[in-house]
């Protein structure tokens, strides 16, 4: 080969050198390319470091004790870490392959639940979301009462359920249930005057078309006006008449009165509403 | 009975038995250190390896696989660790080059031409310095056919690469060798 080489042919004779079929022709041909080519002479000067004794001849190099004494060697390791005691040899493989089974099925289990939890998650957090819508509204409602009888005139006042409230406190839900109307008045002063003597008068005789089977209607035909409607009234004849707490009370019989000054339009917009 | 002598005493070692343990490290032990001292160039520390592949395969031999060679088992333990002490000694500079053993080892001592001597423990440390420069790919590669001198169809086999693949890998690592060890050089 008298012809130059180039990197990758050099490449490609460098992997013959150590075999049999290296020529002096083709050591030349490196040797000529290395001295043009300061990578490739760094790879011959790399092979010739490199190379070595065949492994029969690099196995009878081997100083002999270090062979001898290997086992002792590796006795007294094994000794020092404390391994002999555990012996025969360690055998976490065995183990974990008695686990594996226990561990799928804990594994199971924990990803069943987690389901479980999450599905349950949904639900209380959707209860908790109308628990909440419930309180608040409630709240509402109190607030609304509390506020409407703390700004009116005086206790005892034609008004008890005032004319702050208008549109307002719990008249602004479309129903009030019997069971919370009571709930609120028995949170008033018993004597608190709802009604006054001539606007119950003006209510009860505005109120002929009221349906009977309502519980409004029941309440305010069995009670005397002449003093106005007290609300401790109010609840004992929820209690007289047995008036099933869950019913509901449309609460435009409220606003109808509160909503207008003059009676006339009070009633119109009552009578709309029932 | 097992093909091989090495895993029949393997698969009896897993079963508790020290005895075989023992007849492997004293059948095994010398083409161990063979191929340490082909990664390191010092005897004593080729022996210091081999008793530490012995102590993994003492912890680890319920991992082994009785239905493949034991001696290949062993033998990617004990490369993986002279792969591993090369990496650490180019960091930490641990071994001068004053304990290189670099002298042939069927050659007596005083043999060899001493500038000769000087002039390979110099360029070991750089070599395996430059070493660290190489993908783990072309280290593997390099380490089987440059430093094992394992034929290269034998080393496509084991390192489980395609034979052309294999030298397109080893030509790549020589050339990125040679380029840090240039650059290495003109930093002296």
């Amino acid at each position: 080969m008298s012809q130059e080489i180039n990197c990758e042919d050099f490449q490609n004779l460098l992997d013959a050198l150590s075999g049999e079929e290296t020529s002096a022709e083709n050591l030349s041909a490196l040797e000529r390319h290395a001295a043009s080519c300061p990578q490739c002479a760094l790879l011959l000067e790399m092979r010739r470091h490199l190379s070595l004794p065949r492994q029969d001849a690099l196995l009878s190099g081997i100083p002999d004790e270090y062979a001898a004494t290997m086992w002792s060697r590796v006795q007294e390791d094994i000794d020092r870490r404390g391994y002999s005691s555990a012996f025969a040899p360690f055998r976490p493989g065995a183990w974990r392959r008695a686990l594996m089974p226990g561990l799928a099925a804990a594994a199971l289990v924990m990803i069943l639940t987690s389901l479980y939890l999450f599905l349950e998650l949904g639900q209380v957090k959707k209860r908790e979301r109308l628990l909440a819508t419930r309180l608040e509204r409630q709240e509402l409602i109190l607030r609304g009462l509390s506020r409407g009888i703390s700004d009116a005139p005086s206790v005892g006042a034609p008004r008890g359920f005032p004319a702050s409230l208008p549109g307002g406190g719990f008249l602004t839900q479309g129903q009030l249930t019997v069971g919370e109307l009571i709930a609120y008045l028995e949170k008033l002063p018993r004597e608190t005057t709802l009604l006054g003597p001539a606007d119950s008068q003006e209510l009860l005789s505005h109120s002929p078309g009221w349906p009977g089977s309502r519980p409004g209607a029941r309440i305010f035909s069995s009670i005397d006006i002449s003093d106005g409607v007290q609300a401790e009234e109010i609840i004992h004849l929820a209690r007289e008449l047995e008036l099933d707490r869950g019913q509901k009370i449309s609460t435009d019989l409220f606003k109808a009165y509160y909503g207008t000054r003059k009676p006339s339009d009070r009633y119109r917009h009552r009578d709309r509403a029932l | 009975m097992r093909d091989d002598i090495e895993s029949q005493l393997a698969v009896e070692f897993q079963g508790g038995d020290r005895g075989s343990f023992k007849r492997l490290v004293e059948t095994m032990t010398r083409p161990l250190i063979a191929m340490g001292y082909r990664y390191t160039r010092n005897w004593e520390t080729a022996r210091d390896i081999c008793q530490d592949t012995w102590i993994k395969v003492y912890e680890r031999i319920h991992q082994y696989d009785p239905a493949r060679p034991f001696k290949t088992w062993v033998l990617t333990i004990h490369r993986n660790h002279c792969l591993s002490h090369l990496r650490k000694a180019a960091v930490r500079r641990e071994i001068s080059t004053a304990e290189l053993d670099c002298r042939p080892a069927d050659s007596p001592a005083g043999d060899s031409d001493p500038s000769e001597d000087l002039h390979r423990r110099e360029f070991w440390p750089r070599l395996r310095k430059a070493m660290t420069g190489l993908t783990e790919s072309q280290r593997r590669v390099f380490a089987h056919v440059e430093l094992e001198q394992i034929d290269q169809e034998e080393a496509a086999r084991v390192l489980g690469m395609k034979y052309s693949t294999l030298r397109t890998t080893l030509h790549q690592a020589r050339k990125r060798l040679a380029g840090i060890l240039l650059k290495l050089e003109d930093e002296r």
